[in-house]
């Protein structure tokens, strides 16, 4: 359905996508991931035709987005970043103007957009004007207004990002019922977002993808590693330089308190309860173990390995 | 070009929903009734003075088309001028400082029709506003001879400025998102096409009848008197369509500047 092959975008000197290429399969819900800055909202502008790359290509259903521009708009729909709507029309009103600039026929227009309200939880502010309407409520028209004309793609970027706990189920409940009937491509930040409503993600950082088409087999073989956290009394850079002799990966560290020298430390890569009891044994002969905890390394360490977050930027 | 009915129509939805319109035709309206009363009352004053003083003025022409609708349209050619910037420096200047043009262009719909939507959605309030006007010749028709022909064609001359001078406002909106900035690029434009002329005296022949074809006022002037003349058409379809072209021109090269 998408196919993105030796994507770049630079502005001036800055490089905002490098040597981007994936696929997605039809009626595949994939998630674009990344920390903010990332070039993700580029991706997504590109492949909704509303900024060209620099170089390489993006195809829909094997029309290149500049080229087919109009073709590939009909297949579509999109949700941007920041969702900006004609304020002084009503939602309704809205609606049915998109309704028709997607060239929907006349007949059906309106039966669509009265079913879309209804899915999208916005058929009691119809008559409301949208500057009237709370960020969420403008959030759920931007997803109908997206669903509108029944496209076969939907890009969503970042759809949940500054809503309220129970506007952001609304809107994952409303983006999980497409899943299977399209092919959806989401931004989002949100690790646990990704990972509930996506088959697979890729992960990009500083425009570059770091980590590509995790499918859900996989994200759980990668989550389930066993990891130590251990609090330990010492020497920041000689506990560090010595667990990383030993083999081990230290993921995580944060600093308790300096004064007493005392880090938290996460160390991966001891999946068994020998490797577990050896690592304990060490750090308890050389310095002071205050507390050993037995973690999973949780989507939020993975994405902090593979996007290249070290120990000292968290700390 | 479908869906150029539907931009128009929703373009048209949000000029009538907005207030600068009301205000712009309410001052329009003002500024014109009062000036064709000034000029009413004059023109009868006149007929009045010619007609007891011995018909001293016979071989003048002292109809209502050159005492009273010959300088009204030069005074809303004028008043065109001010106002028309001010309708347009909306249309794309909003939409980019707002966000609402990144869900337009990736709907399946062309810049092009984008562009006639918005053109003709405020063509359509210029036409209601040089529409409403035409009550003065009505009343005028009622107490005197009003000549319609002349008329038509001052207000065909009226309608050619406004939408020349339209099609240059949406270009000037098309290259910032600050509609002030938007509304001054429009006069700065539209002065210099209409001061053209005056510094036509000063140059060498040829090129001075150049610029005299250039210059809006001149194409103006003969259509208010009741020329139509196919030159001054020609102008100002061909001056509109040169803006319209910048702005296609300028919207595709926004996209690439993004």
């Amino acid at each position: 359905m998408i196919q993105v092959t030796k994507l770049n975008k630079r502005y001036g000197n800055q490089t905002v996508l490098n040597d981007i290429s994936f696929t997605v399969k039809k009626g595949e819900i994939v998630g674009v991931l990344g920390p903010n800055g990332a070039g993700k909202s580029t991706l997504m502008k590109i492949i909704a035709c509303f900024i060209p790359a620099t170089s390489g290509s993006v195809k829909i259903d094997g029309l290149d987005v500049i080229a087919d521009s109009l073709e590939v708009r009909k297949r579509i729909g999109y949700l941007p970043e920041k969702v900006q709507l004609y304020r002084d029309l009503t939602v309704q009103k809205l609606l049915e103007y998109i309704a028709l600039i997607k060239q929907m026929p006349r007949s059906k227009y309106k039966d669509q957009v009265t079913d879309l309200m209804n899915i999208c939880g916005i058929a009691h502010v119809a008559h409301k004007h949208v500057r009237k309407l709370s960020k969420g409520y403008c959030q759920r028209v931007g997803i109908a207004q997206a669903l509108l004309g029944k496209p076969e793609l939907l890009i969503l970027d970042e759809p949940t990002v500054g809503l309220d706990p129970r506007q952001i189920v609304d809107i994952r409940r409303i983006i999980k019922q497409q899943s299977g009937k399209k092919t959806v491509i989401i931004s989002t930040h949100m690790l646990h977002e990704a990972s509930m409503l996506c088959d697979s993600v890729i992960i990009i950082v500083n425009g570059r993808i770091v980590a590509k088409e995790i499918q859900h087999g996989l994200k759980d073989s990668l989550f389930s590693n066993t990891c130590l956290r251990l609090r330990v009394q010492g020497p920041l850079h000689q506990v560090r330089s010595e667990i990383r002799a030993l083999g081990h990966e230290l993921i995580l560290q944060q600093t308790i308190s300096n004064v007493d020298q005392v880090y938290d430390f996460i160390v991966s890569g001891v999946d068994d309860s020998r490797s577990q009891g050896d690592i304990a044994r060490f750090i308890a002969g050389k310095w002071t173990l205050l507390e050993l905890t037995h973690v999973k390394k949780s989507l939020e360490d993975f994405f902090l390995d593979v996007t290249g977050y070290s120990e000292e930027d968290v700390s | 070009m479908r869906n150029l009915k539907y931009i128009a129509r929703m373009e048209l939805r949000i000029y009538f929903t907005t207030p600068i319109i009301y205000i712009l035709a309410t001052v329009f309206f003002g500024i014109c009734g009062y000036i064709f009363y000034d000029l009413f009352v004059n023109f009868s004053e006149y007929s009045f003075r010619a007609i007891n003083l011995d018909r001293m003025v016979l071989n003048e022409n002292i109809s209502a088309n050159t005492l009273v609708f010959m300088p009204l349209f030069s005074y809303m050619g004028f008043f065109l001028l001010l106002i028309v910037p001010l309708m347009t420096m909306r249309l794309f200047a909003e939409e980019k400082k707002i966000g609402t043009i990144e869900l337009l262009v990736t709907y399946p719909t062309t810049k092009a029709e984008i562009l006639g939507g918005k053109f003709v959605a405020s063509s359509c309030v210029l036409v209601l506003m040089l529409g409403a006007t035409f009550i003065y010749p009505v009343l005028t028709g009622m107490f005197g001879t009003v000549y319609f022909g002349p008329l038509l064609s001052g207000y065909l001359g009226l309608l050619l400025q406004g939408l020349t001078i339209m099609s240059i406002g949406i270009f000037s909106s098309s290259l910032t998102e600050n509609q002030i900035v938007s509304a001054i690029i429009t006069y700065g434009i539209v002065v210099i096409l209409s001061s053209l002329q005056w510094t036509a005296d000063s140059i060498p022949q040829a090129a001075r009848q150049v610029l005299q074809y250039i210059s809006m006022s001149a194409h103006l002037s003969s259509l208010t008197s009741g020329v139509i003349d196919t030159r001054d058409i020609v102008y100002f379809v061909l001056i509109s369509a040169f803006f319209f072209w910048l702005t296609l021109r300028s919207l595709e090269s926004e996209r690439w500047r993004k």
